[in-house]
């Protein structure tokens, strides 16, 4: 055997294979297929956010390892929208293997976290990171954190499970504009996602986290042919698997996994 | 050697009608209330059986228990005429509460499972830290047999890319830790204490690899032919293989049944009988062949395959043909990634490269196969 060409083989290939994984300075906002419930990573360089864990520590993982360098295992911030399993269930296993910085389960509308360009801003801060006994699921579903994502000309509205109510609250503050890219409130449910909501935001991507064959009927009829009539792209996870919207150089791109 | 079979088989029946004796004392269809701690879990695709004493219980879902979990079940007492004989009996309808566990209370042996697993926890966390979900699954799988951390999706590509054997602490694991120790031990000892520390370091491993039927067999086998090292007599591989099996059917009459002993022996005797029969077969007239056929490995695997193939498809339903050329692109690296598997629990900073390079092939591979 010759040694020597099979370390050169191999040294190229794996400075290959590093350069493959090296972060490319574009924003990449990844809309993990994570089944019934929600989870986005975001990455600029080497900065990670996650927007909620989704209900599947095993799905998270997987949608993890794709997009993150294999030696990268820091996540910067973690928002968690609202307590309820589809969006908080695969926390604790994610404490476990990645080292998270800094947990957001609560914040103060008009709170703002920036990473250089990059800006996190809370339209609506949800009341509380811990499960209220008592409370109802919708009540839950119209408390929970909207966050809008900022960079240079790209935006993108993260709505968690917020119904019309909160929608339209959102609309009265007057902070909503033309987005880039929407995802979906509450898994296209049929009471989210209302026309002057849509119209207002204009997206030109929206993305429904949604799991397939599910029991809630998500995404609704209804929903989306609102989504059509705004003239946006339609991406669902439980059909295109991760969804990742990539953004450098002022233009927009979208690759599937599927 | 005909008085050899005669006598095997006479135990094993003198085994079975014991069962019988055993599990007669209970009448079909009567509830009981059992309290005991969890021996054994049998994690399939879509069930989930576990085994408290001689009562076998079926989830059909994914497991939510560990074992030595003390917990209560209630049920109907049921149980076919092969699983008398075999003294197993079965709760249908069946309602299990886990029960907190008093460590204090526990006996020498639940203190020392719970210590092992603890152990093995503390080895797959390594992975768990250092790789992504996908390869640290896998290499858990490879090194310690440990199958939790594999999901179903991945669990399921394995199957349908015929590796899934690759997830299973056995022999290969087996010959790394003997051959190791043992190579280490001879620099102090002479052969035989060599040769006992060996066996007790494979045993060691093989226990923390959660004694799992295939690894079991690796130990019994490899102390079988240190044992004959010692006393200077011959090894038969094939006639080791008899005994083995043999006993550990012996020991356990369940293990006819389960998956991953079948696969094993399956396996052996692809490596001990049918690949020596067809190289001395090919080798009267296809020399070159042979060459070409044992330097890629495809001998080995497709003997390996043609006695596990049948198992797997009466298992899972599938026999995959394109398992041979999976196989050919994965089982060459198992070892290495054994070696930096292991090496990750001394360095895991230096480690974890190779360990994720090789990892991350093999479920391209897998993947790509397992679509």
């Amino acid at each position: 055997m010759n040694w020597k060409r099979w370390g050169i083989v191999i040294v190229l290939l794996s400075l290959f294979w590093l350069w493959q994984q090296w972060p490319d300075g574009k924003l990449r906002v990844v809309f993990c297929d994570v089944g019934q419930g929600d989870s986005t990573l975001v990455i600029l360089g080497s900065f990670q956010a996650l927007i909620d864990t989704g209900p599947s520590e095993e799905k998270l993982f997987n949608c993890l390892g794709r997009e993150m360098p294999f030696w990268d295992r820091e996540i910067n911030l973690v928002f968690i929208s609202h307590p309820q399993a589809d969006h908080k269930g695969a926390l604790k296993g994610l404490q476990s293997r990645y080292k998270v910085d800094k947990v957001i389960e609560k914040a103060d509308d008009n709170d703002m976290y920036r990473y250089g360009d990059l800006s996190f801003d809370i339209l609506h801060g949800g009341e509380s990171g811990e499960k209220v006994l008592g409370k109802s699921s919708s009540d839950e579903n119209e408390d929970a954190m909207v966050i809008y994502l900022n960079y240079q000309q790209f935006s993108v509205l993260f709505t968690s499970d917020i119904g019309e109510k909160t929608e339209l609250a959102l609309m009265d503050t007057g902070v909503l504009r033309k987005t880039s890219v929407l995802k979906v409130p509450h898994h296209g449910s049929k009471y989210s996602s209302s026309f002057p909501f849509l119209e207002k935001l204009r997206p030109t991507v929206s993305v429904i986290s949604v799991g397939a064959k599910n029991s809630y009927g998500h995404p609704n009829g209804d929903t989306l042919m609102r989504l059509e009539q705004v003239g946006t792209n339609i991406f669902r996870t439980d059909k295109a698997g991760d969804v990742s919207v990539v953004y450098g150089a002022g233009s927009l791109k979208v690759f599937t996994e599927r | 050697m005909r008085k050899r079979w005669f006598f095997l088989i006479l135990v094993l029946l003198f085994k079975f009608s014991l069962g019988w004796l055993e599990s007669s004392t209970y009448d079909q269809n009567s509830r009981i209330r059992l309290t005991g701690n969890i021996d054994k879990i049998y994690q399939n695709n879509t069930e989930c059986i576990i085994v408290v004493g001689r009562f076998w219980v079926d989830f059909r879902n994914q497991c939510k228990f560990s074992r030595m979990d003390r917990v209560q079940i209630v049920g109907k007492v049921d149980g076919g005429v092969i699983d008398r004989f075999l003294g197993r009996l079965w709760l249908n309808s069946a309602v299990i509460s886990v029960l907190p566990v008093d460590l204090n209370s526990n006996s020498k042996t639940g203190v020392i499972v719970l210590t092992l697993e603890r152990m093995r926890e503390n080895v797959v966390d390594v992975y768990r830290r250092f790789l992504p979900g996908l390869e640290s699954g896998l290499v858990a799988g490879i090194v310690l047999g440990y199958k939790n951390d594999i999901g179903q999706e991945f669990y399921d590509q394995m199957i349908k890319s015929g590796t899934i054997h690759i997830a299973v602490a056995s022999g290969y694991n087996i010959m790394l830790v003997g051959g190791t120790v043992l190579s280490v031990c001879f620099w102090f000892w002479k052969r035989k204490w060599a040769s006992i520390v060996a066996v007790i370091a494979m045993l060691f491993y093989a226990l923390e690899a959660g004694g799992e039927p295939p690894v079991m067999r690796a130990v019994i086998m490899a102390g079988a032919v240190f044992l004959a090292a010692i006393v200077g007599r011959k090894a038969i591989g094939w006639w080791i293989l008899v005994v083995t099996g043999w006993l550990m059917v012996l020991v356990e009459p369940l293990f006819l049944v389960n998956v991953s002993f079948q696969l094993s022996m399956g396996a052996s005797v692809g490596l001990m009988v049918v690949e020596p029969t067809i190289n001395r077969w090919l080798s009267k007239s296809h020399e070159k062949l042979v060459e070409i056929l044992e330097g890629t490995g495809l001998l080995t695997s497709f003997s390996t395959m043609l006695m596990t193939a049948p198992i797997i498809w009466w298992h899972f339903g599938r026999m995959s043909w394109i398992a041979l050329l999976s196989n050919i692109l994965i089982l060459p690296l198992v070892p290495i990634l054994m070696i930096t598997g292991a090496g990750m629990q001394i360095l895991p900073q230096v480690f974890y490269w190779p360990t994720y390079a090789v990892a991350h092939w093999m479920v391209r591979v897998i993947g790509f196969f397992g679509m």
